[in-house]
């Protein structure tokens, strides 16, 4: 028996009035929303670290593609106390500066890991507060850690050096050519407060060998180039393609080398895809100024553990055709 | 207070029992209901490039909430395998679905597919025609009436048994 379309409308608003009131405040929806656009801010403000997920940081800072690169958008906020760092993991100690690039530790799936964080206040303010955590590609304050490792929120670290023993043991399901970061969030008081955050550790599974056959690696490279393009508001690229070099030679071409640390010779794969693309994710615009948009999306990815070393986004090609680095890989 | 979060007030405090209802319908319960609506809030205003106008918001909002629905339900079909080893023995059930639990209209309603109901609800509930239904869904016209034409004898015949039985 059909139903007559005047009947389904009276007994839909009579359903729809079962539902019970709201149970949500105006205040918790606006605090969540206010975290979220922080953590988006702080992410495009300041972080300098990049990988695939947190791409939106690196086009924040945008890397020269033939000198075209997007501006960053509106005034720059003012820079935050720079912390410096030593971490040490499992007996390898490396120095992460205040501005300086990540650095990449490769680990295995199951790992114990004991860190020595050593953390560097410049004055001088102190910091009232302090967090370390795991997070997975996306910063989005301390609540993003999963787990969070230290805090220290009580006293105020005064400038000097502070020491963090730390112990993680990376999930035993950390799939090869995956990673997560050693991020570390800190905020102060003054006449001008506020908090940061940043990424100062990847800790990277890599590739077995002989798991690196050519179909392999196209399919890390592309899955990768394809969730960056997600961030880039999901626009189809043209075209993605790929081809392995060094770290020096690529970003010879590219630009850049202050994100994540690699060393010149170290083996990379530099992935360019051609579209159209908005960074809408990379934090709020002030009316004044346009989302960083462009026509050329740059990666440069390690070898070894596919982290993203390095991105950009630009409206012309690099200045240097990538089949001069070597055999192209077409990825799409 | 900013701009956003004075439009975020205005459409929480001043429409926010509207849009639950129009989640009631999709979700046919009162808890995701609450969790839809504050979902596709928090989403709509997180991201100020997409806020439109705030006379736009609204429909923005519900846009945002049927296709949160949709994805949601697609992930609820892949969970469900496992949710009843996760589920605990001894659930109280929410007093509100107690008595959604017995409208036979909300029964019809969890008959249909997720796509067929939201367009029952986009299409009967907040009366948009049905090319904007289809823009919503980002889906064809001839779809969303294909979609329409099965739900509508679909809720026909449940509701049909309930009333004879």
């Amino acid at each position: 028996m059909p139903i007559e379309e005047r009947e389904l409308r009276s007994r839909l608003a009579e359903s729809a009035a079962l539902a019970g009131p709201p149970r949500f405040t105006t205040e918790d929806l606006a605090g969540r929303v206010r975290r979220i656009r922080r953590g988006r801010r702080r992410r495009a403000g300041i972080i300098a670290a990049v990988s695939v997920v947190a791409v939106a940081s690196a086009v924040a800072i945008p890397l020269a593609l033939g000198g075209t690169s997007q501006p960053v958008i509106g005034a720059p906020p003012p820079p935050p106390p720079g912390l410096s760092y030593t971490v040490t993991v499992n007996g390898q100690r490396r120095a992460v500066p205040a501005t300086g690039a990540a650095q990449i530790f490769t680990v295995a799936p199951g790992e114990r890991l004991t860190m020595t964080v050593e953390v560097t206040v410049p004055g001088p303010r102190a910091m009232t507060a302090l967090w370390l955590g795991i997070t997975d590609g996306v910063l989005s304050g301390h609540a993003s850690m999963e787990p969070v490792l230290a805090a220290s929120t009580r006293v105020p670290l005064r400038p000097g050096a502070h020491r963090f023993v730390l112990r993680w043991t990376v999930p035993a399901g950390l799939a090869p050519g995956s990673s997560r970061q050693l991020s570390v969030e800190w905020a102060w008081q003054g006449p001008e407060p506020g908090n940061a955050e940043r990424e100062v550790a990847y800790f990277a599974v890599p590739l077995p060998s002989g798991a690196t056959s050519p179909a392999a690696v196209a399919r890390q490279l592309r899955t990768k180039a394809l969730h960056a393009v997600t961030i880039c508001d999901g626009a189809r690229p043209a075209w993605i393609r790929a081809v392995r070099t060094t770290f020096s030679k690529a970003t010879t071409v590219v630009g850049g080398g202050n994100d994540i640390a690699g060393k010149p010779s170290d083996a990379v794969y530099l992935v360019l895809m051609k579209g159209d693309f908005t960074l809408y994710s990379g934090g709020p615009v002030p009316s004044c100024a346009q989302a960083p948009t462009g026509h050329y999306f740059s990666a440069i990815v390690d070898a070894a553990t596919f982290v993203t070393l390095e991105a950009g986004l630009g409206n012309r090609p690099p200045p240097v055709p990538l089949q001069t680095l070597g055999p192209l890989l077409h990825l799409t | 207070m900013d701009s956003w979060e004075q439009a975020l007030a205005d459409l929480a405090s001043g429409r926010g029992a509207a849009l639950k209802r129009h989640a009631f319908l999709l979700c046919g319960n009162d808890a995701q209901a609450d969790d839809l609506v504050q979902e596709a809030l928090v989403r709509a205003f997180t991201r100020p490039l997409r806020v439109p106008q705030p006379g736009a918001a609204e429909a923005y909002v519900r846009a945002i909430m049927v296709n949160l629905f949709i994805d949601g339900a697609r992930r609820r079909t892949r969970w469900s395998r496992v949710a009843p080893l996760l589920r605990p023995a001894d659930m109280t059930p929410d007093p509100a679905d107690q008595v959604s639990d017995h409208d036979a209209m909300l029964t019809a309603l969890r008959s249909l597919s997720p796509r067929q109901r939201a367009c029952v609800v986009l299409r009967y509930y907040q009366d948009l025609p049905v090319a904007e239904v289809a823009a919503v869904l980002g889906v064809g016209e001839g779809t969303v009436k294909r979609y329409l034409s099965e739900a509508m004898s679909r809720v026909a015949v449940r509701l049909s048994s309930a009333e004879s039985g």
